[in-house]
């Protein structure tokens, strides 16, 4: 972390520290007064999107913990999001689980099945263990699609609304803070794992498994927690979906999902937590933007037809990520840290 | 320092479209408020694209061409003496959100704030997903896709014509009468194994063991099949007399030209609206005998003036579109077709609030309380019989279908105008 | 004994189409080690190319494969130079994502030329569509062309890495890229060589579907049945990629013959994470030793 001169790392504590200037106090606390005050001005269309990305940054949060801290690759996270969305539909429906109880729950029954396939993540490396993963995804939806009892099958099943203390938290508005909050606490639950012990093993295993089992790490344990915690915040998120949609259906969790959880990830930069967040939020204002401008193209170029301009958005959509990618293989968050210590040592090159 | 170069001129051209971008955005906000604006929550390059593309190309058609430049507008009218004022024209909104709810969403938010009165989609994540949305803004939707789960409870969602289930109950019906033998026929299901497929079994194969029917086989065809040998072997020991199919249009050419080279002859019951003209490209002579229902006449029959109406207006918009090809193709494909009617009826819905409603007043509330509430056995030009919204009952449409079949090559009909029965899905009856 | 021959049959057939395109997978895992997710879409960009210059353009069929051949390999070659050889040395999800990308931009641009509304259909077909009738066998005639032209590619693949030069640049490379580049093989070229056989196997693959069932877009998704394929035979073994693609052609065969309810779609995914837990590499993969 680039820091002005004059600041000291004298403990690790100090190190470690998420505050450690005066300013990093000032601008977290002007940034959560503008998410505060956003709703005041903000259109509906702009709330919806505010809280899909708050939604996506937790799952995100947790393929980051599992892929960017602990190196496994997860190709099958959407798959999770829904063991998430459908065990908290359930419970609410079926058993009239308040939200409150139901979100947790949801989270720890797509962990216990990331358990399920994270074991193979022993045996099998890299690639491997990548499509493995995308096994995951197609083995849980072909579940779910079958067990209509439980979840409906493919019909679309309702969700109620959460329900804080008589108030129904379902309007644009309500539901952008609940999810704005939900994700400042994952946020910070996930920065605190990355700073322990926990964070550290996660690391060490990602740099080099053998060397790190040969400093006494146990790498089925530690493997084991990464894909806990990891699919734990993928149900978190599909739990906080599901009831910000009030409906659900299988088909809404698909590979191209997954793919782009991690898509959003390798944007963001794998292994920070700006990344995440930076990396959904550029992906996700991407695809907006491009859903407004294809009618446009299509407007310009009216003989060729509405599809042309649709075709024209997934083009621009493609190439807009390459050419980022080509450009900035590292990441939202390394360019963020090069534009930090830039401004800050303005108007001298280093 | 030539790849500094390269990536400098990329960066530019990146930064250059991501300010463009917002640019291109901002003089559609501040366009005129005048016309009547209704969105299309659409999908061109998504998975369904094939399915809910051309409904979309159809009713931006019907609306920007044929309403606005032909006719000038919808009328509308002074609501206490009924003297018509003038005219009003309509703007469709439009998105492609490539089968995605999130998509979906922040489109028919992104409607609202823009005051659209009704919404149409073919796609079952925004049919199904944004059922509560519509309901709490008020905007009704008008569907093309027979999407049972949309339909029941009937509440801020529209359709045309009856729902799969209710189809496949045409189908029995159907088979009954014809039926000569002792034995109760034994039915088999192959459906599509996901939402739109297995719409059918939602009611359907109830209604048939009622009826006195013997379901043998239930096949699901997954989304893009290679093969379906080992499927139909099993519906062939199990004896079936009829498959009762609702596959897209492509898994059924599939079907069929697999069903051909096994000499395999079971009657195919099909009911997901694909039309001879898809069948006829795209399984060639294995299309021949094949049944499915449709809700219109046959579409090459242009000696009907409704049909001549619809077939002219798809040769003069089409044209020189990338997709279509009006010279080698002049009859439109079903679901071309479908985009077109509920175009129609959605216009007729709007005349109908603008005779009680001035149009700078209407909302999607009042467009529901005055249009779509009073539209009794509306004929669609003579496209379709009865199309009529029973408010809180019903919201179907119609409740006739016509079973055609493929012979010779061409679409003929095997019966007229049928009434299908209304079949309440399980969650409908339970309660 | 007749329906189980008549299931395992239809099976392997179409395990063979799977098994080809599981090969342009490997190809390019065992020379740029990433994994290309626009492999599908590569797939359905042949087959429009090919129904275009046949039934567009009106040229011979046998012309018109070979002009797509020609036009894969060449296209394989400007993704290569374009979005991937700036990548060399990036980090393996940067240059895969960018494949997705790549997968993305291309399906853009094969809707706004041929439209994703309407289907293409060979017709006439390319492969003879009536079927060959073996006592109670029947058996679709495009798909034993579709076997046998997919066992002679791989066959002809094997050969050319055993025999000829360029063939041995490319196993080289695929070792150990540093010390190839200092035995004086131009890795770049060997990179550019892969691409292009790997889209023109693609193309292969597409065309030989599009003339049975059609080319629409959504025949990419395809390519994902390829991937378990190319796993189970070992992610470096072209042979293994082709065994892999049969297996789970059988498997698919078998289980919705015997089983039904839509399990084909999963069986593959089961089978392959059964497999991996016994054999980490697959059966056929470089089973590489670890040393810290």
């Amino acid at each position: 972390m680039p820091l002005p001169s004059g600041i000291y790392n004298v403990t690790y504590k100090k190190d470690m520290a998420i505050f450690r200037t005066w300013d990093h106090w000032v601008w977290l606390t002007a940034f959560a007064m503008f998410l505060a005050i956003l709703p005041a001005f903000a259109s509906r269309s702009t709330l919806s999107i505010f809280t899909t990305i708050a939604c996506t940054i937790i799952a995100v949060h947790g393929l980051n913990l599992l892929t960017g801290f602990c190196g496994q690759i997860s190709m099958g996270h959407s798959a999770f999001v829904a063991v998430g969305a459908f065990t908290s539909a359930a419970l609410c429906n079926e058993l009239d689980f308040s939200f409150w109880v139901a979100l947790p729950l949801s989270g720890f029954a797509a962990g216990l099945i990331g358990l399920l396939f994270g074991a193979p993540s022993l045996r099998v490396k890299g690639f491997y263990l990548a499509i493995t993963t995308i096994g995951a995804q197609f083995i849980i939806i072909y579940v779910i699609m079958h067990l209509p009892s439980i979840t409906g099958g493919v019909r679309s099943i309702d969700v109620p609304p959460p329900n804080l203390f008589g108030y129904l938290i379902e309007t644009d508005h309500s539901y952008y803070y609940l999810a704005l909050f939900m994700a400042a606490i994952i946020t910070y639950f996930v920065k605190n794992i990355t700073r322990t012990g926990v964070g550290r093993a996660f690391v060490a295993i990602r740099d080099n498994d053998l060397a790190a089992e040969g400093m006494g790490i146990g790498l089925f344990y530690y493997k084991m927690m990464a894909f806990f915690f990891g699919c734990f915040l993928a149900g978190i998120s599909g739990s906080l979906y599901a009831h910000y949609l009030q409906t659900i259906n299988v088909e809404y969790f698909t590979l191209m999902d997954s793919i782009w959880y991690l898509g959003m990830l390798i944007v963001g930069g794998m292994g920070h937590m700006l990344g995440a967040i930076f990396g959904t939020i550029f992906i996700v204002v991407l695809r907006e933007l491009i859903l407004k401008v294809a009618p446009l193209v299509s407007k310009a170029l009216p003989g060729l037809g509405v599809e042309f301009g649709a075709a024209m958005g997934l083009f621009i959509l493609g190439l807009v990520i390459m050419l980022f990618l080509v450009y900035e293989p590292r990441g939202l968050a390394h360019r963020w840290e090069i534009i930090k210590t830039k401004l800050r040592l303005y108007p001298f090159p280093y | 320092m030539r790849d500094f170069k390269l990536k400098n001129i990329t960066l530019a051209f990146v930064f250059s479209l991501l300010v463009i971008m917002p640019l291109l955005i901002g003089p559609t906000v501040k366009a005129e408020p005048d016309p009547i604006r209704i969105g299309h929550l659409g999908e061109w390059t998504g998975p369904a694209g094939r399915t809910c593309g051309p409904p979309g190309d159809a009713l931006i058609a019907y609306f920007h061409e044929y309403v606005n430049k032909e006719k000038g507008g919808i009328e509308y009218c002074d609501p206490k003496t009924g003297k018509v004022l003038g005219k009003v024209k309509v703007e469709v909104l439009y998105a492609d959100c490539r089968y995605e709810l999130p998509l979906f969403k922040s489109a028919f938010r992104n409607f609202v704030d823009k005051g659209v009165i009704a919404c149409h989609s073919t796609s079952s994540p925004a049919l199904e997903g944004l059922k509560k949305d519509f309901k709490r803004d008020k905007v009704p939707c008008f569907q093309t896709s027979s999407n049972t789960v949309a339909h029941w409870p009937p509440e801020w969602i529209y359709g045309h014509r009856p729902s799969f289930a209710d189809d496949m109950g045409l189908y029995v019906d159907w088979i009954l009468e014809n039926w000569k033998e002792e034995r109760p026929p034994r039915i088999a299901l192959m459906y599509y194994d996901g939402p739109l497929g297995k719409s059918m079994l939602w009611g359907g194969p109830q209604y048939a063991k009622s009826k006195g029917c013997e379901i043998v086989a239930d096949e699901p065809i997954p989304g893009m099949p290679v093969s379906t040998t080992s499927q139909l072997l099993r519906v062939k020991q199990a004896k079936a007399d009829y498959i009762a199919a609702t596959l897209l249009g492509s898994q059924m050419a599939l079907v069929l030209k697999d069903m051909k080279r096994m000499g395999l002859h079971i009657p195919i019951l099909e009911a997901t609206g694909t039309d001879a003209t898809e069948l006829r490209k795209l399984a060639g002579e294995a299309a021949e005998g094949a049944y499915f229902t449709f809700p219109s006449y046959d579409l090459g029959d242009e000696s009907r003036p409704a049909i001549k109406w619809v077939n002219e207006h798809y040769r003069k918009y089409m044209k020189g579109r990338a997709g279509y090809d009006v010279i080698n193709e002049p009859i439109p494909d079903g679901v071309w077709y479908v985009g077109w009617l509920i175009a129609n009826i959605m216009e007729e819905t709007i005349r109908l609030a603008l005779e009680k409603v001035p149009p700078e007043k209407l909302t999607g509330k009042k467009l529901r309380d005055f249009g779509i509430n009073r539209m009794k056995d509306y004929t669609c030009n003579g496209l379709q019989k009865g199309v009529t919204y029973l408010p809180g009952v019903d919201h179907r449409g119609s409740d006739y279908n016509i079973i055609h079949q493929v012979k010779n090559l061409k679409d003929s009909q095997v019966t007229d105008w049928r009434k299908a029965p209304r079949l309440l899905p399980p969650w409908m009856t339970k309660k | 004994m007749i329906i189980f021959l008549q299931h395992a049959i239809s099976g392997l057939m179409v395990g063979a189409i799977y098994g080809l395109v599981a090969v342009g997978f490997v190809l390019i895992v065992k020379s740029n080690e990433i994994f290309n997710l626009a492999q599908g879409e590569l797939l359905i960009f042949g087959a429009f190319v090919c129904w275009s210059l046949i039934f567009q353009f009106n040229l011979p069929p046998w012309l018109g494969v070979l002009a797509t051949l020609g036009v894969a390999a060449l296209f394989g070659m400007v993704v290569e130079r374009f979005p991937l050889r700036p990548m060399i040395g990036q980090p393996m999800f940067a240059i895969i994502m960018v494949t997705l990308t790549v997968g993305l931009c291309l399906r853009g641009a094969l809707t706004a030329i041929w439209g994703g509304m309407s289907w293409r259909v060979f017709k006439p077909p390319l492969l003879p569509p009536e079927p060959v009738v073996l006592g109670e066998l029947i058996l679709s005639r495009q798909y034993i062309y579709g076997f046998i032209i997919a066992i002679v590619v791989v066959v002809a693949l094997s050969l050319f890495f055993k025999l000829t030069r360029a063939g041995l640049a490319m196993r080289i490379v695929a070792e150990d890229q540093q010390v190839a580049q200092a035995m004086g093989i131009s890795v770049r070229g060997v990179f550019r060589n892969t691409w292009a056989m790997s889209a023109i196997l693609a193309a292969i693959g597409g065309i030989l579907l599009g003339s049975i069932n059609g080319i629409n877009i959504p025949l990419a998704n395809i390519g994902m049945k390829a991937i378990p394929a190319a796993l189970i035979g070992g992610l470096q073994s072209i042979p293994g990629a082709v065994i892999g693609g049969l297996l789970i052609g059988l498997l698919e065969g078998l289980s919705s013959g015997y089983i039904g309810h839509g399990i084909q779609d999963v069986v593959a995914y089961v089978v392959m994470i059964i497999v991996l837990i016994f054999w980490p590499h697959g059966f056929f993969g470089l089973v590489t030793i670890e040393r810290v």
